[in-house]
């Protein structure tokens, strides 16, 4: 932030700080510094200690790559998983949606991010290296790819197809086409190419 | 007279980024040739009539909002998906490079329209043959004259007489070839075989990526290749990051030619031999 704050050094380090987060402008780093400062001291509190309790008690899995407090996390260690599938996808926020929609019963691995040259995140970058190793062991029959269908999401998943290939293992991708309530005159090209490959028999 | 605050244009998507909840700031480049950012919100959201159209090197029409601070996408329609290109990581990773090329090379406001026509052209001749060399050569070699750092092929950079066959070398900071008179004098000057010479001259005759097609060795390849990328390197002062994502992709293409994967296991008691 340009310009020195007209206010007491506590309030301006707490600005400071909350401007640092993702999509929060230097407005709305005050807005919430000035409404922290109004709250109850004890609500203050307990956002104090939610914060510091996920950066103490949150770990990587050592199997999924998922945030969890044990390790291995739950999913991981659940013994009503369906170990012959691994799920790959993008952010521990792609599974939490998955489990929200429930059908899916088999494992996950999360990559934290993509493949994105442009951007200086190759293959090494993200959470590849980790994914191989769980493969080695014959247990996976399939690694389903959850990526978002964007270009980069579709390089990485070619990228991933490229590695698991050699290891006899099915590859799949998550289908493409039209979203439920979306309009056919507003698809693009590639969707409705995927659309109309993938339809099915009524 | 003010520009007017409603304006069409078709470009090319250059890259993408999330922004906020669901909005997603895109970068392309018009077919003026300048660079432009706009946002396209709710474009991010499942049903939104703007998803799909936006996605990295897509030739688009667009409809756009001049706001006080930055451009709005209102309307998007897809007009070129490179469809097959995208199917294919080898020439995937060789459409990122070049789109990070021009995304260092255009400049916003600026208009350029040989640069935007070099990128169209060349996006189609990778998608028509994925693994040849030559079009993103003569692409590098372009991109370097349309934005004004042709090399000199024919000259000294230093004494300005014709360079004698053989007796040359290359200086990407003085901009081309050097005698080798001149380059005694002078640091930085590398070695530049006669045929990697002949080469770049013949691409700067026959700048268009469709004219003239030449067979050029792995070995003449990888010489040229390391020349302009050096050019490119010194005149955008950065790394082309992508750059290291198509040395992979091809390490990762002839590791499999080598590897092949073992044929899918077949049922107890069938014979692989039986038709």
């Amino acid at each position: 932030m340009n310009g020195k704050i007209p206010a007491p050094p506590p309030v301006v380090r707490l600005i400071q700080e909350l401007h640092r987060l993702p999509g929060v402008g230097p407005k709305s780093a005050q807005r919430l510094a000035y409404f922290i400062i109004r709250q109850p001291e004890d609500e203050a509190q307990e956002l104090a200690e939610a914060i510091m309790g996920v950066k103490d008690r949150i770990i990587f899995c050592s199997v999924c790559q998922n945030l969890t407090e044990i390790d291995p996390c739950d999913l991981c260690s659940g013994p009503q998983r369906d170990r012959s599938q691994v799920c790959v996808v993008e952010e521990p926020m792609d599974v939490l949606a998955l489990e929200r929609a429930g059908f899916y019963k088999g494992l996950y691995h999360i990559l934290h991010g993509v493949i994105s040259p442009m951007n200086g995140v190759g293959p090494e970058d993200i959470r590849i290296r980790e994914l191989l190793p769980r493969l080695q062991d014959g247990s996976v029959e399939e690694v389903i790819i959850g990526i978002n269908p964007t270009l980069e999401g579709d390089a990485t998943a070619m990228y991933l197809h490229g590695l698991i290939r050699p290891l006899g293992i099915k590859v799949s991708n998550l289908a493409r086409g039209l979203p439920v309530g979306g309009q056919l005159e507003y698809a693009d090209e590639i969707t409705l190419s995927r659309a109309f490959q993938g339809r099915q028999e009524l | 007279m003010a520009a007017p605050r409603l304006f069409k244009t078709v470009g090319i998507v250059l890259k993408t980024a999330p922004y906020g909840e669901a909005d997603l700031l895109v970068t392309l480049i018009s077919q003026d040739g300048s660079k432009l950012r706009a946002m396209a919100w709710g474009a991010r959201k499942m049903n939104s009539r703007k998803m799909g159209h936006l996605d990295t090197l897509t030739r688009v029409d667009l409809d756009l909002y001049r706001g006080p601070s930055m451009y709005s996408i209102r309307q998007a329609l897809n007009l070129e998906s490179f469809v097959v290109l995208k199917s294919r990581l080898d020439a995937t990773a060789r459409a990122f490079y070049l789109a990070e090329l021009v995304d260092g090379f255009a400049v916003e406001a600026s208009p350029n329209p040989p640069l935007y026509n070099l990128f169209l052209d060349t996006l189609r001749a990778v998608q028509d043959a994925p693994e040849d060399n030559e079009p993103i050569l003569k692409f590098q070699l372009e991109m370097l004259r349309v934005n004004g750092f042709m090399p000199e092929l024919y000259r000294c950079v230093e004494c300005r007489r014709d360079v004698e066959a053989g007796k040359h070398r290359f200086v990407v900071s003085l901009g081309g070839v050097i005698c080798t008179d001149c380059a005694s004098k002078r640091e930085g000057a590398t070695p530049l075989s006669l045929p990697a010479l002949k080469t770049l001259r013949h691409f700067h005759r026959n700048g268009d990526v469709e004219s003239s097609r030449i067979r050029i060795s792995p070995e003449l390849y990888e010489e040229v290749r390391a020349v302009l990328d050096r050019a490119i390197r010194y005149w955008l002062d950065r790394d082309v990051r992508s750059r290291r994502f198509v040395v992979q992709v091809q390490r990762q293409k002839e590791s499999a030619a080598a590897n092949p994967p073992p044929p899918p296991s077949l049922p107890v008691g069938a014979n692989r031999e039986s038709p």
